[in-house]
């Protein structure tokens, strides 16, 4: 096929949310054209190299280029827009084939069933627009297992209070390798009376078809994968989808417009090619997964006559309820001239993971009122071994003061080798409100000319209160632990990785842009299955579920194709 | 007034600034060649100072000649890809440090005896530009010590063992290294086949 053919799909994104997308339907036979807006980064395109991950963020995109517009409260209380060029908050997140799950850390964990049913669980909460999903854990649940199969997710079962139901006993790949910490965390939760169990991951501990096993290379998040281990988009479920000869992708490919046929169905996809040329592409169906502002963003941007306020918005409800992970982080440090030289060796070993996540804390009492409330999860990690990004933090004293000379030179050297720091993360539900979501810039343009998003990111004061409880609780753990330093940081602040909603499906076409099965209500030729669908979040990263729902709606997709 | 010609895009710190009062213990003169990059002579001179005072080098530890600070600095200065107004900060900043100097002492920065240099970069750490100016100094060293050898710094990997670091494999070769990899981004292909890849 060229690109002048009708394709059966248009899949726009080719992160978590399109791969599987992409998979299904050309494993079916379908003819599927993918438009992904950043490059093509092969397997051997990638290594360890900080200056590229990190330093020069050469896998998101210039913010000269492409700017982002925040919208944040400032100390006046007021609402205040900022450009992301201006400020350098960068709200990228991977752009290129695979998305960021190439550069994801690959903690997956499933929703558990009150996650779509939070309303009807718990409970209103002023200010917050809680609503329970058209679906249940049920209807989900096949798909997650076949996620833990073709993406590949290695972990250990183990039996807990708050464990999603299973339809497979065990995970189909064993637990990747562990550092002794590991074992120190559940000693110490042990004696606290929390259970720990071991965290699964989208990274393979053993061989999968042209996939290598981990090798632990110690530098996994934030950067691509040399041995395809990583449960990536693009070689998890893309490569596969290559072979069967019906897929086309073209990178370097950014959609800016969805044109209507006048009847409310979407008949082609306009993008900008690499040379910044206009072209085109027809397709039967559109599956948008640009992840969640973004989509937000290109429905806003493709407005005509039959949809003057943006594609699919005629009930203005695009770009409404985003939502991120709320929650924190916090860590403590263990000094290895503390420790018995055989403990401390084991301590420093590099590579191997802590995967240890809690999820006791996953329903609270209210202090307030004595009544049940949704909690959250805790993962723990160890910081990055990226060395700039640590030097670059350690350059400030506890006062804020700049560290120089050679008192700078003292501090990084006992810093590298004499401490190691467990960190451990908070995930709870981020609740929507009027004050988060996405819309267009009047102001701020990109290179091609077209409004950024502008991004408002209000949080509700709950989820402070609930990552609060469950930060003092993780850091008895780390005090039991022995650690030093140990801190807490529960913010308002949303971590631009981990964002959905925005387009969240429903019943009711006058509060959601989506039906149950991620078709726009009022195009029945447009599908959405990033995160961008989930009118509630879950108190876990959402990877997992996003690729989970992708198959589902993939399944809908055949069927309607069949039709 | 100098300092309010502030730069557009202001470096991002929350904490407010005040001075600290650190004793720089011992002094290296500055005998080498003068590196030669964008900068004019003169103000290489006082960057390669600045340097010297921030990252001194010690018998167990690199220098900035050591880990090829200033070939760094160059580099980024002259990136294209980076933004001018970045770019300009770290110039002004040099600019800037010797006018206090003449402001204070009547005299260029490398006029100054090693108490005065300290008073000077004592002076600015309490003012937004300065803290900024040498915090980022500070992180364009740290780039210069900490990443590969590739980019001609970390010199023999001396960073990496002062600090015990064990980099992650695969090592960067230069056809992935940046800016090299952005050549990915102008690729015009459709691609239909993993053999294309």
């Amino acid at each position: 096929m060229s690109i002048n053919d009708t394709y059966d799909v248009c899949v726009i994104g080719s992160g978590a949310g399109a791969g599987p997308v992409i998979y299904e339907l050309s494993k079916a036979g379908y003819k599927v054209i993918v438009l992904e807006k950043g490059p093509w980064y092969r397997t051997k395109d990638f290594s360890k190299d900080e200056m590229v991950a990190t330093r020069r963020s050469v896998y998101t995109p210039n913010l000269k280029d492409e700017p982002q517009v925040i919208e944040d409260l400032n100390d006046q209380g007021e609402w205040e827009a900022k450009s992301t060029y201006e400020t350098g908050r960068d709200f990228w997140n991977g752009n290129c084939v695979g998305g960021s799950t190439n550069f994801m850390s690959g903690y997956f964990s499933r929703l558990k069933p009150v996650d779509f049913k939070l309303l009807s669980t718990y409970g209103e909460i002023p200010g917050a627009n809680i609503a329970d999903w058209p679906i249940t854990y049920d209807d989900l649940e096949p798909y997650y297992e076949k996620v833990e199969r073709l993406v590949g997710i290695s972990g250990k079962v183990v039996p807990h209070k708050f464990m999603s139901p299973r339809s497979t006993p065990d995970y189909p790949y064993p637990p990747l390798a562990e550092n002794i910490v590991s074992s120190w965390i559940d000693q110490a939760a042990a004696q606290l009376n929390i259970q720990t169990i071991p965290l699964p991951r989208a990274i393979l501990s053993q061989k999968k078809d042209d996939r290598k096993a981990c090798y632990y290379s110690n530098f996994c998040g934030s950067y691509g994968c040399s041995s395809d281990a990583k449960g990536s988009s693009r070689v998890a479920l893309i490569h596969d989808a290559l072979k069967t000869g019906n897929c086309s992708v073209i990178p370097n490919a950014k959609v800016y417009h969805l044109e209507t046929n006048g009847k409310f169905q979407l008949q082609r996809a306009w993008y900008y090619n690499a040379d910044g040329q206009k072209q085109s592409i027809r397709a039967k169906i559109f599956v948008v997964a640009a992840q969640a502002v973004e989509t937000s963003r290109l429905l806003l941007m493709s407005k005509n006559k039959e949809f003057p306020n943006g594609l699919a918005n005629n009930n203005g409800q695009v770009g409404k309820n985003l939502i991120f992970s709320g929650g924190g982080v916090g860590a403590g440090d263990f000094y290895y001239d503390e420790l018995d030289p055989k403990l401390a060796k084991q301590l420093a070993k590099p590579g191997v993971f802590v995967n240890r996540t809690i999820q006791a804390f996953y329903e609270l009492t209210n202090p307030e009122t004595g009544q049940k409330m949704k909690g959250g999860t805790v993962d723990f990690l160890f910081e990055h071994a990226n060395p700039v990004s640590k030097a670059i933090r350690e350059k400030w004293d506890d006062e804020g003061h700049l560290r120089w000379g050679k008192p700078l030179k003292q501090h990084l050297h006992n810093y590298f080798t004499n401490i190691r720091k467990l960190k451990f993360e908070i995930f709870v539900d981020w609740l929507p409100t009027d004050n988060c979501f996405v819309g267009l810039s009047n102001k701020v343009k990109d290179k091609w000319g077209d409004p950024v998003a502008k991004i408002r990111i209000g949080n509700h004061p709950h989820d402070l209160k609930v990552a609060e409880i469950i930060a003092d609780k993780s850091k008895q753990i780390l005090s039991k632990m022995g650690a030093h330093n140990i801190y807490a940081s529960i913010s308002g602040a949303p971590p631009n990785n981990l964002q959905a909603g925005g387009c969240r499906f429903g019943t009711d076409p006058k509060t959601s842009v989506l039906n149950a099965q991620c078709q726009a209500h009022e195009v029945d030729n447009l599908f959405i299955t990033d995160g961008s669908f989930m009118p509630t979040g879950g108190s876990v990263t959402y990877t997992w579920t996003i690729y989970a729902n992708s198959f589902r709606v993939a399944d809908l997709i055949k069927k309607q194709l069949k039709l | 007034m100098k300092y309010l010609l502030t730069k557009r895009r202001q470096f991002i710190k929350g904490i407010g600034a005040t001075a600290v009062l650190v004793q720089i213990p011992f002094w290296q003169s500055c005998k080498q060649p003068v590196f030669q990059g964008i900068l004019p002579e003169n103000q290489q001179k006082i960057l390669h100072q600045i340097l010297n005072l921030l990252f001194p080098a010690s018998n167990s530890s690199p220098g900035i000649e050591q880990i090829n600070a200033e070939f760094h600095i160059n580099s980024y200065l002259t990136d294209p890809l980076i933004d001018p107004d970045e770019q300009k900060n770290v110039i002004n900043g040099i600019q800037w440090l010797n006018e206090t100097a003449q402001e204070t002492f009547k005299t260029g920065f490398l006029s100054l005896n090693e108490t005065q240099q300290n008073e000077i970069l004592q002076n600015i750490l309490k003012t937004s530009w300065g803290e900024s100016w040498l915090s980022k100094l500070l992180t364009l060293t740290f780039e210069s010590l900490l990443l590969d050898p590739l980019y001609q710094i970390n010199t023999g990997e001396v960073g990496w063992y002062w600090l015990h670091h064990q980099p992650g494999q695969p090592r960067p070769k230069s056809e992935i290294a940046y800016p090299e990899i952005l050549s990915r981004k102008k690729e015009q292909v459709i691609i239909t086949h993993l053999n294309q890849l």
